[in-house]
């Protein structure tokens, strides 16, 4: 059987896979008693922390022995090292990659995704190992990819591992696999905080008190682990930033539109090459990587031998002025080149690292050449390099909150929040004009999947019960009025249903054809409250989300909306005639902005 | 259904469950499920701890390795194949300050003092307070001509942390500090570093010889021989102090005093030609002054009379070469230049300057010297500083000038 059979078997699922029963979905029902409840799915994420930061410790330093073992201990490895580490590397991977783990192809993040919403949290922990492996050839041996997305997947690979062996419930088991890429992210970021805004901001798109509790356990635990191991020094230092003038945030704006426009380059460069590569004969894919690999090999005995890798030591000499800004602007082009080379030939890796070196390249050669024009400057490189890592983080990955707080997290300097916010918004906004589609999305919708835009879903509006409650004369009466003034009520407002309110505050609601058949049973001059059933009417209120309304409108023709402060002040009423309109028209807006491409 | 363009992600397999089962085996399982996850746990934290341990030994290898490759190349004076190899050190100590101190120092000796200031900015983020690195920063200030910054950083540096010879790190930085001020002609900040320097030295140090110097060089004359006394007693025969003594002495017009340590110093030193030619100087000076005490009124005479006759003599050589004409006999009228009117008033003095007139009246000589210290401060402004006798007059002037003050 070829990999290509054995993969196509794969991806049909358990009813074609031999061995498998048939009905092996997972019982919400029975589980576990034991293994019911947050608490247990919290002490499982501190678990799944500990290990995600083990494995990450490992991954790392298996990176940089491979580095030092493929391109020498030298910075600038010697010109042979240079061709053939990352071309041979290549090779190897490709065949790994076709041959055994046809899984761990790109960067890793919209595969943990298509575990949470389409494979129900399943990452086959074959997939953990073969990522491990093959990101550490390519990456160590001088490809330009970074080691942060692959550390997610890994993380994500063994919480579902995890999770799988604890039997836990279907939904648990979705969620899981995000607290194990906080984890992993984490581990590999030195930054807990960046880690779970990321995963929330771009993994799950929402979350909730216990969501949140068990990606923040489970990211602090890993970074814990790594910093024993590799130590609590931020990745990079700056001197503190002094803003002596509010026109010195003029600069930092410049930055933010360079900036902007690069990743906009960056984003079409990948969209463009991607899928023409993956429609290439299969036999060539074996080719591919290494074709990658000796090109960037080449770039790097041309005299920028920089790009090559994750490149964070190059990071901190940018920082640092060893570089000229023309050297720092072609580095920067450079990186690009080659981390789509190496992303578009199918060479596991991340592109985090990347982002971060343009940025900071770019960032640096924007504050010489403004430093040159405008002397009296107070930034150094080292600030523009650092609000640079931000400016291609929302540019490029789209995630706007994780990368204002990255930037602050990995250098440990507060100081610069106000330019890294500016910057950011900028490079954020024409992003969004210039490449509606971020990276993620289109790299997903490349592979033919459908997930969910964490992009859209940060912006869709909610609906709530107010926007469906009617309001003005509303069919209410209270606990002693009559039969016949119910029904008079509802004749005038030509209404089906009534809403009743008692005494002590609750509800009932009763109908035209129930009060009429009270009329002529002669109870037309009795209290509604002595005989309307027993039965109570739940209230909403106008904030709560309009979902919570189906819960009750099916078997309340009314359902009261009341005031939180006052719940004797009726707000409006929602039938589920109310509530369909309401979606009717929503989808119908949503029809329109679409086809208007807003 | 196989679906098109899926085979970068994951199976379509969805996550599986077990019937529940009641009783042992659930136990069982849950036992078991804790002790893999435990064992897992173990089993990473090991492989995390020999692969961690045999990393950092690499690194700690080949951080020393480089770091000795730099300082190989430094000495060897190839500050730019120093700096590369630095750097490589420091990719694998980077959390080791010393390693960007030695890199920062390289880039300054290759000539890269920007690249060298944003390493020690770092540095000095870290240690503040840190001697050595401020010491850096005051020099690459130096450089750059950042006057506050430069003094900021000397301070920090005199009064900062240092590591190796605490005591005489600050000495150093603090000398140059002092020399910073003295080449910007900041000799008030000077002589308080000068003196801040001498306090701190122990009671017997040959150091104070150098604060002497310094004294000197800001013009503490008093300073200067107070730190050169302190040196003698403890070493009588000090050459350099003795010098100094004499030279200080000289400078506040005490010149018996310096003849004396002169002679002391020239006698220690036989080589110290500074030493005696200033004796010379002081030897005239006393061999010409005819208000030194004592001395009997017919050598003071003598020496007036002396004295009166090689101002003239000065007058004579100093006027033809400033283009000046000295008029023949005593001029009424006013002449052109000063040097004009001292020969004028000299030729008037003339016919009165015998022994006998000197005797007779005690002011002819006060006023025959006062000519005297005129005519050689005018001369020495107009033409040039003097030499012999006539330099003896002139500083016999200057000590009756402060004596008078």
């Amino acid at each position: 059987m070829s990999a290509e059979q054995s993969s196509s078997r794969a991806d049909t699922g358990p009813a074609t896979t031999p061995g498998v029963a048939e009905a092996e979905r997972p019982d919400l029902h029975h589980e576990h008693p034991g293994l019911r409840g947050e608490s247990f799915f919290l002490v499982l994420a501190i678990f799944i922390g500990i290990v995600a930061g083990m494995a990450v410790v490992c991954f790392r330093i298996v990176i940089e022995w491979s580095r030092i073992e493929f391109l020498g201990s030298a910075l600038t490895p010697s010109p042979l090292r240079l061709l053939l580490a990352p071309t041979l590397a290549g090779l190897v991977v490709a065949v790994l990659v076709i041959l055994f783990f046809p899984r761990v192809r790109g960067s890793g993040v919209n595969q943990t995704k298509a575990a949470l919403y389409i494979y129900d949290g399943y990452i086959p922990l074959r997939t953990a190992i073969g990522k491990f492996i093959t990101s550490a050839l390519a990456i160590g041996a001088g490809h330009s990819l970074g080691p942060e997305d692959p550390s997610l997947q890994i993380g994500a690979a063994l919480a579902s591992a995890l999770g799988r062996r604890f039997r836990l419930s279907r939904d648990n088991l979705r969620m899981i696999a995000p607290v194990g890429a906080a984890a992993g992210l984490a581990a590999a970021f030195n930054a807990p905080v960046s880690a779970v805004l990321f995963v929330i901001e771009e993994v799950i798109g929402r979350w909730s008190a216990g969501t949140l509790g068990a990606v923040v356990l489970a990211a602090v635990s890993s970074v814990v682990v790594s910093r024993s191991f590799l130590g609590s020094e931020p990745l990079f230092r700056i001197p503190p930033v002094q803003l002596i003038h509010p026109g010195e945030l003029l600069a930092y704006a410049v930055l933010g539109i360079v900036g902007g426009f690069a990743s906009v380059v960056f984003v079409k460069a990948i969209s463009i090459l991607r899928p023409r590569l993956k429609a290439l004969p299969r036999s060539t894919q074996f080719a591919q990587p290494a074709i990658a690999g000796l090109l960037i090999g080449f770039i790097g005995y041309l005299g920028a031998p920089q790009v090559m890798g994750a490149g964070y030591q190059f990071m901190d000499a940018a920082m640092h002025d060893q570089f000229t800004w023309e050297m720092l602007g072609v580095l920067a082009g450079l990186k690009i080149l080659s981390t789509t080379l190496s992303f578009v030939s199918g060479t596991p890796g991340g592109m985090f690292a990347p982002t971060l070196f343009i940025g900071a390249m770019l960032g640096g050669a924007v504050g010489g050449v403004e430093r040159i024009l405008v002397p009296h400057l107070t930034g150094s490189i080292g600030t523009y390099a650092l609000v640079g890592m931000g400016v291609l983080f929302a540019g490029f990955l789209r995630a706007p909150m994780t990368s204002v707080f990255m930037v602050l997290e990995v250098s440990g300097n507060y100081s610069i929040i106000l330019p890294v916010i500016i910057a950011n918004t900028i490079a954020y906004v024409i992003s969004r004009v210039l490449q509606p589609i971020p990276i993620f999305d289109m790299l997903t919708r490349q592979d033919g999947l459908e997930l969910p835009s964490m992009e859209e879903m940060r912006e869709q509006r909610v609906l709530r019960v107010e926007d469906a409650m009617r309001t003005g004369s509303l069919p209410a009466l209270k606990a002693d009025d009559t039969v016949a003034k119910a029904l008079d009520i509802v004749l005038q407002i030509q209404g089906e249903s009534i809403l009743v309110r008692l005494t002590d505050g609750q509800w009932k609601g009763s109908t035209r054809e129930e009060l009429a058949r009270l009329m002529d049973e002669g109870k037309g001059e009795v209290a509604l409250s002595t005989v309307l059933p027993d039965k109570h009417v739940p209230h909403l209120h106008p904030d709560q989300p309009l979902e919570t309304a189906l819960h009750y409108v099916y078997d309340c023709p009314l359902v009261p909306v009341v005031h939180r402060a006052d719940l004797n002040k009726l707000e409006g009423v929602v039938s589920l005639e109310d509530v369909i309109e309401t979606y009717r028209a929503f989808g119908r807006e949503a029809e329109l902005e679409g086809a208007s491409g807003l | 259904m196989q679906t098109a363009g899926h085979e970068d992600l994951l199976p379509r397999k969805t996550a599986t469950s077990v019937r529940p089962r009641t009783g042992h085996f659930w136990d069982r399982r849950q036992t078991a499920s804790f002790t893999l996850v435990l064992a897992l746990t173990a089993g990473l934290t090991t492989v995390a701890i020999l692969l961690n341990r045999g990393y950092q030994s690499l690194q700690e290898n080949l951080a020393q390795q480089w770091l000795a490759r730099g300082d190989a190349a430094l000495s060897a004076g190839k500050a730019n194949l120093a700096v590369e190899d630095f750097r490589n050190a420091l990719a694998y100590a980077h959390d080791d300050p010393r390693f960007r101190l030695r890199l920062a120092e390289a880039l300054l000796a290759a000539n890269h003092p920007d690249e060298a200031l944003a390493h020690f900015l770092s540095l000095w983020q870290d240690e503040p307070g840190n001697g050595e690195i401020n010491l850096e920063l005051a020099r690459i200030a130096v450089r750059k001509h950042e006057e506050q910054d430069a003094l900021r950083y000397y301070h920090a540096s005199v009064y900062g942390a240092w590591s190796t010879d605490p005591e005489a790190s600050r000495r150093q930085a603090r000398l140059e500090l002092i020399a910073y001020l003295l080449a910007h002609k900041d000799k008030t900040q000077a002589q308080a570093e000068v003196a801040a320097f001498a306090g701190n030295l122990p009671r017997k140090s040959l150091l104070r010889i150098e604060a002497g110097k310094l004294f000197v060089e800001t013009g503490d004359y008093n300073d200067a021989l107070a730190q050169y006394r302190e040196v003698l007693e403890f070493d009588r025969r000090n050459p350099s102090a003795l010098a100094g003594v004499g030279d200080a002495a000289f400078h506040l017009g005490r010149y018996r005093d310096a003849q004396r340590y002169l002679e002391a110093a020239v006698r220690e030193n036989p080589g110290d030609s500074a030493s005696a030619q200033l004796l010379q100087t002081v030897n005239l000076a006393l061999h010409w002054n005819p208000f030194v005490r004592g001395i009997g009124p017919a050598e003071r005479d003598r020496r007036a009379l002396a004295a009166f006759f090689q101002a003239g003599r000065r007058l004579q050589e100093c006027a033809p070469a400033k283009g000046t004409s000295l008029p023949a006999g005593q001029q009424n009228g006013a002449l052109e230049s000063a040097l004009q009117t001292l020969y004028s008033r000299w030729l008037e003095l003339k016919p009165r300057m015998t022994e006998r007139n000197l005797r007779r009246d005690p002011d002819l000589l006060d006023s025959a010297m006062d000519l005297v210290f005129a005519i050689e401060q005018q001369a020495e402004q107009e033409c040039g500083a003097p030499s012999g006798p006539d330099l003896a007059l002139l500083l016999i002037a200057r000590e009756n000038e402060g004596a008078a003050r």
